[in-house]
């Protein structure tokens, strides 16, 4: 029953995320390493461009899970942003280590000093299904500060924005983050060049 | 190339036949290093060889991490009963789902399963978790499901033991009796641990 594994192996070697690893050194330690090579992702001629400034951004359905296993929640997102000021980052994925030990953080800390600035909403997005979204945010402790998890699991948001990682199994988001009023975008930080441009502090200094 | 709507391939959704080999890939899994890092992990291969060859095991797969039959019923109820399987001529039980290696072991831990916190240890003490996030075991034996309208999963496993034996598929339970895409209801009637038990004490005697 072997039928498809070697083709479906070689299409996975090329596509999406390579993770590195690096062996473990016993004298000085080096973190393990789980950065995303997004230069080897396959570049499917998306079909939309990537998002920026004055873009307004599309009334999609994202979920958002429920505590106690009850049924997610489907929001829409133009109107969850409606005549409001807001952060939306993404991320690859929930329970990851960039995700969980950098970007999310990032925004936990900020959150009083983005409420200064006038964001009223922080949303946190991934393409985890709901139920996952949920679970992370709660252990992470961002849905206690108040921050929105939010499923964008077939991806339609990502793909609307142009900023999906591609492949045969699952679509990723990239990591990105964006300040939206009123549901136009209004600041874009990709991390195209390094994930740190999409963290909070980042965010902060440009509002 | 362009991205399109994902359909599933026939093959991957005809279940594997009692008899059959398991189909041979490498998932990506996570293991524990030595290090003080906060993150004491690195990527290991393992391989169906590593989980499946020369051994008697139980494998159950589930549509998803931290969903609620998942959580509540399924793994509990294996972990529960996981010694007395391991006495009926088992040597180890697995649970899979499509899902990645992150997500699996916060699902592990979340479940307040006994991790194993050696280096170079398989994840839990008792049931072990495969993370089959590329799908490619679920795909060979041909249990692959699209469950997206319905719950916004993308592609999954359909919810079945089994008892492998040294690579070989000794005994499957298939919920439902077949795979149905975009399925409203998650069928939980044969899957389960105490179903197992039954099925091992039979061959025992």
């Amino acid at each position: 029953m072997l039928l498809h594994s070697i083709p479906l192996l070689l299409i996975l070697s090329t596509l999406t995320t390579s993770f590195t690893s690096s062996p473990p050194v016993t004298t000085h330690h080096k973190p393990s390493s789980t950065s995303i090579n997004l230069s080897s992702a396959a570049t499917s001629s998306s079909t939309m461009p990537e998002v920026k400034v004055g873009d307004t951004l599309p009334s999609v359905t994202l979920m958002e899970g429920q505590p106690n296993y009850e049924k997610p929640v489907s929001v829409d997102l133009a109107e969850l942003i409606k005549d409001k000021k807001v952060a939306i980052f993404a991320v690859p994925g929930a329970f990851t280590p960039g995700c969980s030990k950098s970007h999310l953080p990032s925004f936990i800390t900020a959150k009083e000093d983005l409420k200064a600035k006038g964001v009223d909403m922080i949303i946190c997005v991934a393409t985890n299904d709901a139920f996952v979204m949920e679970a992370w945010g709660q252990q992470s402790g961002g849905a206690e500060a108040g921050i929105r998890f939010l499923s964008d699991a077939n991806a339609e948001l990502t793909r609307a924005l142009g900023l999906e990682i591609s492949s045969d199994v699952f679509v990723r988001s990239k990591r990105y983050s964006l300040i939206a009023e009123n549901g136009v975008v209004t600041h874009y930080f990709s991390s195209a060049e390094q994930a740190s441009d999409t963290w909070a502090p980042a965010v902060l200094a440009a509002l | 190339f362009i991205t399109k709507p994902m359909s599933l391939e026939t093959a991957w959704s005809t279940p594997i036949k009692e008899g059959a080999t398991v189909p041979s890939v490498t998932f990506k899994t996570r293991v524990r290093i030595e290090s003080d890092d906060q993150n004491p992990f690195d990527w290991k291969d393992l391989t169906s060889e590593d989980y499946f060859k020369g051994k008697r095991v139980v494998l159950f797969a589930l549509p998803g991490a931290f969903t609620p039959t998942c959580s509540s019923t399924h793994v509990p109820g294996y972990d529960a009963a996981y010694d007395e399987i391991k006495g009926l001529g088992i040597d180890e039980v697995y649970c899979l789902s499509v899902n990645d290696a992150f997500v699996m072991r916060q699902w592990g831990l979340n479940l307040g399963l006994s991790e194993d916190k050696t280096v170079g240890a398989n994840g839990f003490v008792k049931v072990k978790l495969i993370p089959d996030g590329a799908a490619l075991f679920t795909r060979g034996m041909g249990m692959s499901t699209l469950w997206t309208s319905e719950r916004g999963f993308g592609e999954r496993s359909w919810r079945y033991s089994a008892v492998i034996d040294d690579m070989k598929v000794e005994k499957l339970f298939i919920e439902g009796g077949g795979i149905t895409q975009n399925s409203g209801p998650d069928p939980f009637e044969v899957s389960d641990a105490n179903t197992m038990v039954k099925y091992l004490n039979s061959c025992a005697k």
